[in-house]
């Protein structure tokens, strides 16, 4: 009997249930998208790993190019309104991009603005570059050799050649005058977009041409149509990068630092980390704009009015403290490496980080660039 | 229990457990198979992209290694010297008088990364060589670590080396070792003739010849060879410590066949830091390729026994195994500027009317009395200052000549895939993924190299054939370079005017004017236009076409102003029409002086300079092809931007 008993458990273990099956099943399933999952973390990561590679050497072409370019070396600073002049707020050659209540202190300029401190700062961007292309035309006159025309194409690596590779890089620059000897750029190097839709089709509908490709979509060449062109890095209307080159070209955009409540907090954390910036300049757009500047890996470009000098920081994330209320469009967030001052006590009576600025979208990197000026 | 009741009791056993049904076992077994298959693919898609993140990091690598070191050689750039760009294709079949350039055709002169390759494409082998200021060292192995070469000066050149011909059988390898100049020499070609020469019509890049090692670009090296400018000093060096390391402690061997530091020339000069020697590396006296080839045996100063049985000859750069040159800026530039001789080109090259050509075996600095030679450019025959440098004469033409083909001495080989006259030449540097006859230097094969019984080998050669053997290599900067392609530009964009003139749809106004052929694989589908090839204008008069490059902006003189750069100034008066669609070689050569400077018709106010510098490029622009190692029909393009040091001001 006993063996009989044994055999009829084990009968009844042999076999499964549905339920047991269907578990197995969801268990199997749920690795699976777990080990799925892994991927886009694996690809990201050696997208990643690939811009940090190539980052340096693109944007020691971006130095290159800009170091040539003859129009750049030949601006000089001192033509149109000085920064002590009283109109130089009506900006008609130079606009400073960041607080005009101090014009000794702050030269972020674009080139060149007719407007005075921008309220918005698309429309400030449209004085020198086209929203809709990319193209970065302005003419400050006084005669010849005056214009500086850096197209679009001339700022994508690799270059947009007809069958070459395909960009992946767009460089822009903002202009910053230290004195009335020196002149620099700030270059900002950007991936483009990865989603832009490429029509179907050949080459101005000649088979000879080969099909179309990203850069004849960014350049509307070879038959590709207003409509179908596209930006390399867009922005939506709530200045959300899209990702696919819908929208307008994203610009770099302003931030004024809330130098007290920096002040308290880099106290607090007994380290000067810590910016807490000001996106009030840009008005209503984004709508939430903080999450486009506490991402980690962002990078601010901070002004020190006592050195006069540009610092490049790295964003490791938001920060809060107990002891500061933030404003509404106020974000604090903590950098690497932390601000240049002599330290910390002296901090409070050292007051020179005011401004900076940054894109919406992620650079891959960001160089400082010296120009020759020329008279 | 007994046997049967334990036989029944398995039985049954196993009966009840093996409770899987036919159906089970496929079902299993299907599911088995739809996990494994999505697992399958899971880790094959994991596989592809690990493996071609070691791809890409592979190419990178490279790439990143060799725009690093160019990056460093252009910052250190010799703004006042000189600098040739020669562009170029390879080609299959160089002895074709017509070169196809239609891949459609059967004549297609495209070249193949490797054997297999099903599409051949054309593909660019340019060369740039200029000089630069630094801190130079040999890449030779000094045959003592108290005898390392170094320099302030040196020369510094990019482009594809080639591979000689594999050791075939009956050749000598301990020959071969010993040869250093004459790589690959054999009897067969006799004294003075080497397979360098012996072979080039067949030894080319891209060149579809049996056994040619460079036939495919999977093999070709892309080379940064820098030549050391290292005049030779009064004062010869301590070689004390060299010698008892080498030789030990006893008294130095006074043999010159023995002992390269106590060597003598026939004519009793000491051969150690004079013209053969430096610090006992081989050494070149001038940088100029033809000179060098015309000086051989012909000087009795360069005559040398020193090193080996066959160094009756003087070094040349396409050796490979030479990176000194016991010469100096300044003395080359003397060349290059004030001589109105013309180098000693071989007989592929004349030169034209009225130009004194270099006497072969004639040394430049010391046989020609450069102080009295009439056409310096610095002192006009008349005696009026400049009266003679202006262009629009024959004698004018011929002195832009000269010093073109001075400057495209520097190019280390005589690279030209086809000669004027229509002979394949293609020569260059020669480079080797490793020793070739190393095994006969170690291993002594030819019995005597040590010894010192035969003739001219004494006992410090093996050293400098070890030497030799390893400098083979000591260029090689990118393996499997299947494609280098240098251009340059102005700094200057395209204009609206030449946008709504003269582009095309493929240049955009603003984007940045670059010069020399651009050529991909669909050459015939595009218009000539697509191919900046010149800064335009005519050679001399004439209107500036739009967009051409004028270096004077800034000039307060107006005249001058309008002084253009002329195509004739950097690619000579024999280039091609810039609107042909060519193959042929451009080669491009930027001085110190522009000799079309003022140009005919032109009035000079009472301010204008009575001379300009030559306009150089702002910017080079390189670019390069690397195949896959473990499979040479993957290839990555790599392209980078460097900026060329500021010129002087007027």
């Amino acid at each position: 009997m006993r063996p009989a008993r044994r055999t009829q458990r084990q009968m009844l273990r042999s076999a499964f249930t549905l339920i047991e099956i269907l578990i197995a099943i969801t268990v199997l399933a749920i690795g699976l998208l777990g080990l799925g999952a892994v991927f886009p973390v694996v690809i990201r990561e050696q997208r990643l790993a690939i811009t940090q590679m190539e980052a340096p050497s693109a944007l020691a072409q971006a130095e290159a190019v800009l170091r040539a370019n003859r129009a750049l070396g030949t601006v000089d600073p001192n033509q149109g309104v000085a920064p002590t002049d009283p109109g130089y707020e009506d900006g008609s050659r130079w606009s400073r991009f960041v607080d005009q209540q101090s014009p000794s202190a702050m030269e972020f300029f674009f080139l060149p603005s007719n407007q005075s401190m921008p309220t918005a700062p698309f429309d400030d961007v449209n004085d020198w570059l086209d929203p809709a292309t990319g193209d970065m035309e302005f003419d400050w006159g006084g005669g010849a050799n005056t214009e500086v025309d850096i197209a679009l194409a001339q700022r994508m690596i690799p270059p947009p050649e007809i069958n070459g590779p395909d960009p992946e890089y767009v460089w822009d620059f903002v202009l910053f005058r230290p004195n009335d000897d020196t002149l620099q750029a700030v270059v900002f190097l950007r991936s483009i977009d990865l989603n832009i839709r490429i029509p179907n089709r050949s080459r101005d509908d000649d088979t000879d041409l080969g099909r179309l490709r990203l850069a004849d979509v960014l350049l509307e060449r070879f038959g590709v149509s207003a409509t179908e062109r596209r930006v390399p890095i867009a922005v939506n209307d709530s200045g959300r990068p899209t990702g696919d080159g819908t929208g307008e070209y994203a610009p770099i955009l302003p931030a004024t630092l809330s130098f007290i409540k920096m002040f308290q907090i880099n106290r607090e954390r007994e380290q000067a980390d810590v910016l807490v910036l000001d996106l009030s300049d840009h008005g209503d757009w984004p709508s939430n704009k903080s999450s486009l500047i506490t991402r980690v890996g962002q990078r601010l470009v901070v002004h020190d009015r006592v050195t006069n000098r540009l610092s490049t920081h790295v964003v490791l994330g938001a920060t809060e403290s107990d002891a500061v209320t933030l404003t509404q469009d106020e974000v604090a967030v903590r950098v690497r490496p932390a601000l240049p001052v002599p330290d910390l006590t002296a901090f409070a009576s050292y007051g020179g980080y005011e401004a900076a600025i940054y894109s919406p979208i992620p650079p891959a990197g960001i160089a400082i660039v010296d120009l020759e000026v020329r008279p | 229990m007994n046997p049967l009741q334990a036989m029944r009791r398995v039985s049954g056993r196993a009966a009840s457990g093996s409770g899987f049904t036919l159906i089970e076992t496929l079902v299993a077994v299907g599911v088995i198979a739809v996990v494994g298959v999505g697992l399958a693919s899971i880790f094959g898609a994991f596989s592809d992209v690990v493996s071609s993140g070691r791809q890409i990091s592979r190419f990178a690598q490279t790439a990143a290694i060799i725009e690093r070191q160019m990056r460093e050689d252009f910052r250190r750039m010799n703004r006042e010297g000189y600098l040739v760009i020669r562009q170029q294709f390879a080609q299959a079949d160089p002895m074709s008088e017509d070169v196809e350039a239609d891949p459609d055709s059967s004549a297609f002169d495209g070249v193949g990364s490797s054997l297999d390759d099903a599409e051949p494409r054309l593909r660019r082998i340019d060369e740039i060589v200029f000089f630069a200021q630094g801190d130079f060292e040999s890449a030779r192995q000094p045959l003592h670590a108290s005898l390392a070469v170094t320099s302030s000066e040196a020369r510094v050149y990019y482009g594809h080396g080639r591979k000689a011909r594999l050791p075939e059988p009956g050749d000598d390898l301990r020959s071969l070792a010993l040869a250093p100049y004459y790589y690959d020499a054999d009897v067969q070609y006799g004294p003075g003739t080497s397979r360098i020469e012996a072979d080039a019509d067949d030894r080319g890049l891209g060149v579809a010849e049996d056994e040619n090692p460079n036939e495919f670009a999977g093999d070709w090296t892309l080379l940064r060879h820098v030549t050391l400018l290292a005049p030779p000093s009064d004062t010869l060096p301590d070689t004390t410590e060299a010698r008892e390391d080498l030789f030990g402690s006893g008294p130095p061997i006074s043999t010159p066949d023995q002992d390269p530091f106590n060597a003598t020339f026939p004519n009793g000069t000491p051969t150690n830091n004079t013209t053969l020697v430096y610090q006992g590396q081989p050494a070149v006296r001038f940088l100029f390729r033809d000179v060098l080839r015309n000086l051989a045996g012909q000087s009795s100063e360069l005559t040398a026994t020193v090193r080996t049985e066959r160094d009756t000859l003087s070094p040349r750069f396409e050796s490979g195994l030479v990176d000194i040159a016991l010469t100096t800026f300044d003395e080359t530039a003397s060349v290059i500027d004030r001589l109105n001789a013309y180098p000693p080109i071989d007989q592929t090259q004349t030169a034209p009317t009225g130009v004194m050509p270099l006497p072969p075996g004639v040394s430049p600095i010391n046989s020609v009395p450069l102080e009295t030679t009439i056409g310096r450019f610095l002192t006009s025959a008349s005696g009026t200052s400049w009266g003679d440098l202006r262009v629009g004469s024959t004698p004018s033409q011929n002195r832009l000549s000269t010093m073109r083909a001075w400057m495209e001495q520097l190019l280390p080989a005589y690279s030209l895939v086809v000669s004027p006259n229509g002979t394949p030449r293609g020569e260059r540097i020669r480079a080797e993924l490793e020793p070739t006859a190393f095994e006969a230097v170690i291993t002594d094969s030819g019995g005597d190299i040590t010894s010192g019984a035969a003739p001219g080998v004494g006992p410090l050669a093996i050293e400098v054939a070890r030497s030799d053997q390893l400098a083979l290599s000591m260029s090689n900067l990118a393996v499997r370079c299947t494609e280098f392609i240098v251009e340059w530009s102005f700094g200057q964009t395209y204009t609206e005017e030449f946008y709504a003139t003269g582009g095309t749809h493929s240049r955009r106004e603003g984007e940045l004017v670059w010069y020399g052929s651009t050529v991909t694989d669909d050459f015939t589908t595009l218009e000539p236009a697509h191919i900046t090839r010149y800064p335009g204008g005519d050679w001399i008069g004439g209107e500036p076409p739009v967009g051409a490059y004028q270096p004077f902006e800034s000039h307060p003189s107006m005249v001058v102003q309008d002084h253009v750069v002329s195509s004739s100034l950097i690619y000579g008066l024999q280039a091609p029409p810039p609107t042909e669609l060519s193959l042929d070689a451009l080669t491009c050569t930027f001085g110190r002086l522009d000799l079309t400077y003022p140009q005919a018709g032109a009035l000079l106010p009472a301010d204008a300079p009575l001379a300009v510098p030559m306009a150089w490029p702002r910017l080079i622009r390189v670019t390069f092809t690397l195949a896959d190692p473990s499979d040479l029909s993957v290839e990555e393009t790599f392209q980078y931007v460097f900026d060329v040091p500021a010129g002087p001001e007027l």
